[in-house]
């Protein structure tokens, strides 16, 4: 091999070595692409059966009066979020927080504590007048069997626990009046030197300048929410959250996040390494939507059994009404018949 | 034919440049697009379950169809989880939950939990080719989705 062979075939030995280099981090970044697919589906899944769980439990205490109003527990939308999560990642959901008190000091080094705490720094539950934010909060215990962080000294625990309800609110920047917003968009409560008043919207604030509508409702129950969760993230880690977080009051081609409009569970997950060495996060919102039912009234008029919506039927009439049903179709499965007297 | 070392160097060169390299790059883009639709297939199939809240076994065999018309041969399992709450014995008036492994999978509940699991069986062309080429291991496939039934 002569000397200008030799250098001449540095050029492809580079190329070559670049090749390789090249293959490595595409690989890198596909494989980083398919967990990240992976962890947005799995929190997709998770917050979509939290908000189920959560709305399908127990007794919403809904009525018509005040609409979307209803009482939910935010525990279970927490432990079903974690259950389907490690769930989607084979894991299993064990709580060794549930063995009896007297067994001694209990670590949190289960499954459902290892996404509490490495995973989980924040977890909202917004629902009708205002909303839950789950997170790690450090509580001085003396000689008591808390949940502890690992490598936590006795007596100090890290457990994660939701604030109290925080309601939506609006301050009057001209005259300091409170107002506490709602998700029923129809009405919310006003404090004003220390009185209490239901305020239907739309109202004027601000002086008579500014007129608060249903938008200007969504926009500030968002925001509210937004900010809340800023502040507990900037606060969660050290020197501060870099990124930005902004939840939008209507849902847009730009934007493509939903607003929060119903009973809602928001989380974010970061630096997950479950299945790769890559610390992915990703954030997910889910929510529901709570909706007025017409109700179908079922009579007998004229001898014959028909139904009708009964919102249509004429005043007084009520009295005649058999049973309700709350579709068409199961109306007619009963037996009555469509009332086009009414009903057109 | 005074330079025969350099001139065989630069024609293995000028193969592995121009075949092999071009070659495995496409097989390896070749093998993720795979692995990512078997997902997407998984992700619809979960989806199928979740918000129909009943299978049939049409739809176990159009999914074992689907999932077999990419590169990998893989073997998928679907199991489904019942949820069983219970009175807890160690504290009056509160229950705990728990899920369990159910036989049947034609039959579902809202609030049971689905997990389809997909994992590759064996070698795949492509793996065995990087492998040979660039002794580059490309890890089995196996991904896990699960889901609650609305």
């Amino acid at each position: 091999m002569n000397r200008l062979t030799g250098m001449i075939l540095v050029v492809p030995l580079f190329f070559l070595v670049m090749s390789f280099l090249l293959y490595l981090t595409m690989l890198n970044d596909e494989l980083e692409r398919l967990e990240q697919f992976r962890l947005t589906k799995s929190i997709n899944y998770a917050v979509d059966a939290a908000v189920d769980e959560m709305i399908n439990t127990g007794d919403l205490g809904m009525d018509y009066v005040d609409i979307k109003k209803m009482t939910v527990d935010p525990r279970v939308a927490l432990d079903t979020f974690i259950s389907v999560f490690l769930l989607n990642y084979d894991l299993y959901y064990s709580d060794r927080s549930i063995v009896p008190q007297n067994l001694g000091t209990v670590y949190g080094d289960d499954n459902k504590n290892t996404v509490l705490y490495q995973y989980l720094p924040v977890f909202i539950v917004a629902v009708y007048d205002g909303f839950y934010v789950f997170e790690e909060s450090k509580l001085t215990t003396t000689g008591g069997v808390g949940l502890l962080k690992q490598g936590i000294e006795d007596g100090v625990s890290y457990p994660f626990v939701a604030t109290p309800k925080l309601p939506y609110t609006y301050r009057d920047s001209y005259n300091g009046d409170l107002y506490a917003l709602n998700l029923g968009l129809e009405n919310c409560i006003k404090l004003s030197n220390g009185s209490m008043t239901k305020v239907d919207l739309p109202f004027t604030c601000e002086n008579g300048t500014k007129v608060f509508d249903v938008t200007e409702n969504k926009v500030y129950i968002n925001q509210r929410v937004s900010d809340e969760m800023m502040y507990r993230l900037d606060k969660h880690f050290e020197g501060g959250f870099t990124s930005n977080f902004y939840i939008p009051y209507e849902m847009t081609t730009i934007t493509s996040v939903n607003a929060i409009e119903g009973p809602t569970v928001l989380a974010l997950l970061r630096d997950v390494d479950l299945t790769t060495r890559y610390k992915l996060s990703s954030f997910a919102i889910g929510g529901s939507e709570v909706e007025n039912q017409r109700m179908i009234a079922a009579y007998n008029r004229d001898g014959k059994d028909r139904y009708a919506y009964h919102d249509l039927l004429p005043a007084g009439f009520t009295s005649y009404v058999i049973e309700m049903f709350t579709t068409p179709m199961e109306a007619a499965e009963a037996g009555y018949y469509h009332d086009e007297l009414y009903m057109n | 034919m005074s330079d025969i070392v350099g001139k065989v160097l630069s024609i293995i060169l000028a193969f592995i440049l121009l075949c092999i390299a071009p070659l495995s790059m496409v097989t390896l883009m070749e093998e993720l697009a795979d692995r990512r639709s078997i997902m997407n297939e998984v992700a619809n199939f979960v989806d199928e379950i979740i918000d129909s809240k009943s299978l049939t076994q049409d739809n176990l065999a159009d999914f074992y169809i689907a999932i077999a018309s990419y590169g990998p041969v893989v073997d998928a399992k679907v199991v489904r989880y019942v949820r069983e709450i219970n009175p807890d014995p160690l504290s009056a008036g509160t229950t705990y939950t728990s899920y369990v492994v159910a036989d049947n999978m034609f039959q579902w509940n809202q609030g049971d939990l689905v997990k389809v699991t997909v994992n590759q069986i064996g070698v795949t062309g492509p793996q065995r080719f990087i492998m040979g080429t660039i002794g580059l291991v490309l890890s089995e496939f196996d991904y896990t989705q699960a889901g609650r039934i609305r």
